[in-house]
């Protein structure tokens, strides 16, 4: 894929499916696999197709470069048996604009009828020609901003989720984002280790040979709980220090505090209970007593 | 003194503004003035004798208090005035002036003339913004109470329903006596209401609902007259109801099944039923346990469990009654609170019958405190605005650590100080100072103080030696090297984080073929 045909792809490289680039982990794996649509055809039928389809590129390849077909190779005749009108139509709902699959590409492929070889096409080809009749350059050029924006959704979706996954996975600190085939692998790598740790139940070995068998014997521990800073211009214990033989400081950790949250903490916690005076006995006297002391208060609710 | 820095600092935070460590150490040097402290990371103080200056200006007003502190307490809603009609906001706006700064600056100023009786400062209150209709301001005479804190109130402020906006602000003008601006000085948000909340409230819209820990004023008002108005307040350690001055109290929930000694933080929003505890916000005194009723037609709902809303009608019954309506209530007697015996309601079950006297008006406030010190300014600006912190956050570790401060009305001109120590500060926005933490040794470099935990204060000065003190500290904690890849004492929440990183480090290691990229 070289550059100028990206530049119509907002999205770059992510635009595309990925089925458009020779990675056998897609091909191999993906569900939405081209053949699914078109299982049902003869095999005569799919010889014919790919005839058809094979002419049908090239056609596009003079149109220029904007079509972006695929370069020739075992997914075209898939691609193009998606497009026979009784097949079912695009998966997932969001169409890819510039795929011989969707009508709009082939008809802007001026040829794609009078190539049309075969008796059997005919109806194809006949489809394709009424709707060419049936519809406005306007309404084409709608169709395929439509198309575009679906596209570009679908694309955003599954990137959103790659995104997702990726937070997931640890990754060297010096690392560049993973790419989608690598993101994957890792997952499933990643996976099968915590299942692994999962079943075996076992302590991690930790680091180094010295690891002790201590979870987190090697990571940053508490990082975000302590700020710790060492010295400036720490040397090596002398015995002329006068704090000489005392256990070596790593130096001072951080920590501070509000006092007037303390203090409303220690008001309320302190508080001195006054109690008003009942008028109706005449010897209470509005009391004052210290909550420390104080019998529990019988409560009513 | 320092006319440079002086003229820096009366500027609005413009064009130094910095995001960066360069960019802010340039900035700490146009700031500074010409006295030249602007080494990256200065914070041995082998510096000319002006730093030497201020640091011991700085320590001593560390070690004397001379703060000055401005109090504003207010309402947190505002209920506005149709028409003619002056809805004086209600409990009244006052200020509180409190510190032995107040005090000790006629002293230092050297004509101290024989005439010089009566109070040194006065204030203007009234509503920001001021829309147009050159908003009333009301005079705030100040009067020295017992307690040493000058107090002033504004009894007649009112919000017009010209006034479209939901929200203001209180602007309290503070100018000495001969004419010279001390500072304004903005109180929290008001929210204007049109009136009580008739509504069930809902706790899905907490606007008008009041949160447990949170402070509340209660007045009490015979037939809706002003002139009767009488606030729940403190005096001389006892409750009283107070014609004059008002205090915040701190409403909590309080546990049923604990002794009273016990108070475990309890949150949520207070609804009608709930055993609430009243603390005053300054002296501590608290009443018993109550439990707190809505109120309608002088009668308290004993079934009512809603959440409680501003404005709203309420009593506070003493648990230990019988059931039924006959329980006593918190009441007033003119200036005494004391009990009142309710009588149950003949007609309807669930209902007591109260008195004009022990239906109280519950309403939310805020409070906003500045504290300053002019005594080492050289210049006469006013001293506002007063930074303001509200938290602090450490970053860093290492060789550099890092502390920024949240708060409200930072400007460039801010200098953050730990202790006597000047610290590198970078200014980030009105709301963010970020600056470097001092190496410990800065504090002194005897062996015996690195071995004990040293706790400093943090405080600001401004660029014309305007000292601003904070409630905050910073401590440093010695630690021993307990042998290596031994975090000593490891908190739990941390070990689930260790553990997670532990598993990364594991998986990276033994399957660092993953990593290598196609």
């Amino acid at each position: 894929m070289d550059a100028v045909l990206l530049e119509h792809f907002p999205g770059g490289l992510d635009a595309f499916p990925a089925a458009y680039f020779d990675e056998d982990f897609f091909t191999d794996q993906s569900s939405r696999d081209p053949l699914e649509d078109c299982d049902e055809l003869p095999a005569d039928e799919q010889a014919e197709v790919e005839l058809l389809s094979r002419q049908l590129r090239e056609c596009c390849h003079r149109e220029g470069a904007r079509l972006l077909l695929p370069p020739a190779g075992p997914a075209a005749p898939h691609a193009l048996g998606a497009q026979q009108p009784g097949a079912p139509a695009e998966p997932g709902g969001g169409g890819f604009p510039f795929s011989p699959r969707s009508p709009p590409a082939c008809r802007a492929c001026p040829c794609a009828a009078a190539l049309s070889p075969g008796a059997r096409l005919r109806g194809l080809s006949g489809a394709v020609r009424r709707r060419r009749r049936a519809r406005s350059e306007a309404e084409l050029l709608q169709l395929r901003q439509a198309a575009n924006v679906r596209e570009r959704r679908r694309m955003q979706s599954i990137n959103d989720a790659f995104e997702g996954l990726r937070s997931h996975i640890p990754t060297l600190p010096y690392e560049k984002r993973l790419s989608k085939v690598d993101t994957l692998r890792l997952a499933i790598g990643y996976i099968n280790f915590l299942s692994e740790l999962v079943q075996a139940d076992l302590p991690l070995r930790g680091g180094g040979a010295d690891g002790g068998g201590r979870l987190g014997g090697d990571s940053p521990a508490g990082q975000a709980q302590k700020v710790l800073i060492c010295h400036r211009g720490t040397r090596s214990p002398s015995p002329s220090d006068p704090d000489y033989g005392l256990p070596p400081l790593a130096g001072h950790s951080l920590s501070w505090t509000d006092e007037k949250q303390l203090k409303e903490q220690n008001v309320i916690r302190t508080a001195k209970v006054w109690t008003p005076e009942d008028p109706r006995k005449l010897n209470s006297k509005s009391s004052f007593s210290n909550i420390e002391n104080e019998p529990p208060f019988e409560c009513v609710s | 003194m320092d006319p440079g820095g002086a003229a820096g600092s009366s500027e609005p935070p413009g064009p130094l503004t910095h995001l960066s460590l360069q960019d802010g150490s340039e900035a700490a040097r146009l700031q500074s003035g010409a006295d030249g402290r602007s080494l990256p990371g200065s914070w041995t103080s082998s510096s000319p004798e002006r730093a030497t200056e201020l640091r011991e200006g700085v320590r001593s007003c560390l070690q004397q208090q001379c703060e000055q502190t401005v109090r504003i307490l207010h309402a947190k809603v505002a209920q506005k005035s149709y028409g003619n009609e002056k809805r004086f906001f209600c409990p009244p706006p006052c200020v509180y002036l409190t510190g032995p700064g107040w005090r000790v600056k006629p002293a230092q100023g050297q004509a101290h003339q024989a005439g010089d009786i009566g109070p040194t400062v006065c204030g203007y209150m009234g509503l920001d913004g001021a829309s147009g209709s050159a908003t009333e301001t009301q005079k705030l005479h100040f009067e020295e109470q017992p307690d040493s804190r000058e107090f002033g109130c504004a009894k007649t402020l009112y919000i017009s329903d010209a006034d479209k906006r939901k929200h203001f602000r209180l602007v309290l003008r503070l100018v000495l006596r001969g004419g010279r601006e001390l500072g304004t000085f903005h109180s929290r948000l008001i929210k204007v209401i049109s009136k009580p909340s008739q509504k069930k409230q809902s706790l899905k819209n907490t606007d008008l609902c009041i949160s447990s820990g949170s402070k509340v004023s209660l007045f009490n008002r015979l037939r809706s007259q002003t002139v009767s108005t009488r606030y729940l307040s403190v005096e001389d350690g006892a409750f009283v109801a107070s014609a004059r001055q008002w205090a915040a109290f701190t409403l909590r929930l309080a546990d049923e099944h604990c002794s009273q000694g016990d108070f475990p933080p309890r949150e949520g929003y207070i609804r009608y039923g709930s055993l609430v505890q009243l603390v005053c916000t300054v002296t501590g005194i608290t009443l018993p346990p109550m439990i707190i009723r809505k109120v309608a037609k002088q009668c308290a709902l004993l079934h009512v469990d809603e959440p409680i809303s501003q404005l709203h009608k309420c009593a506070f019954q003493f648990p230990g009654g019988p059931p039924g309506g006959g329980g006593t209530y918190l009441c007033l007697a003119t200036e005494k609170v004391e009990q009142f015996q309710a009588s149950p309601c003949p007609k309807e079950e669930n209902r007591a019958l109260l008195n004009d006297s022990s239906c109280w008006t519950i309403i939310g406030t805020e409070s906003v405190e500045f504290a300053f010190s002019t005594r080492l300014a050289c210049t006469r600006e006013p001293v506002t605005p007063v930074p303001l912190i509200c938290t602090l956050e450490l970053s860093g570790g290492g060789h550099v650590a890092t502390l920024e401060l949240h708060g409200e009305n930072f400007h460039a001109g801010l200098k953050v100080w730990f202790g006597d120590v000047e610290a590198e500060t970078m200014y980030r926005s009105p709301r963010s100072l970020v600056c470097v933490v001092p190496d410990v040794m800065a504090f002194g470099s005897d062996w015996r103080w690195l071995r004990t935990p040293i706790t400093v204060p943090v405080s600001l000065v401004r660029a014309d030696r305007l000292f601003y003190p904070s409630a905050f500290s910073l401590t440093y904690t010695p630690e021993y090297s307990a042998g290596p890849g031994q975090p000593s004492a490891p908190k739990p929440a941390a070990d689930a984080d260790a553990l997670l990183e532990s598993i990364h480090h594991e998986f990276t290691r033994t399957n660092f073929h993953l990593f290598v990229q196609t």
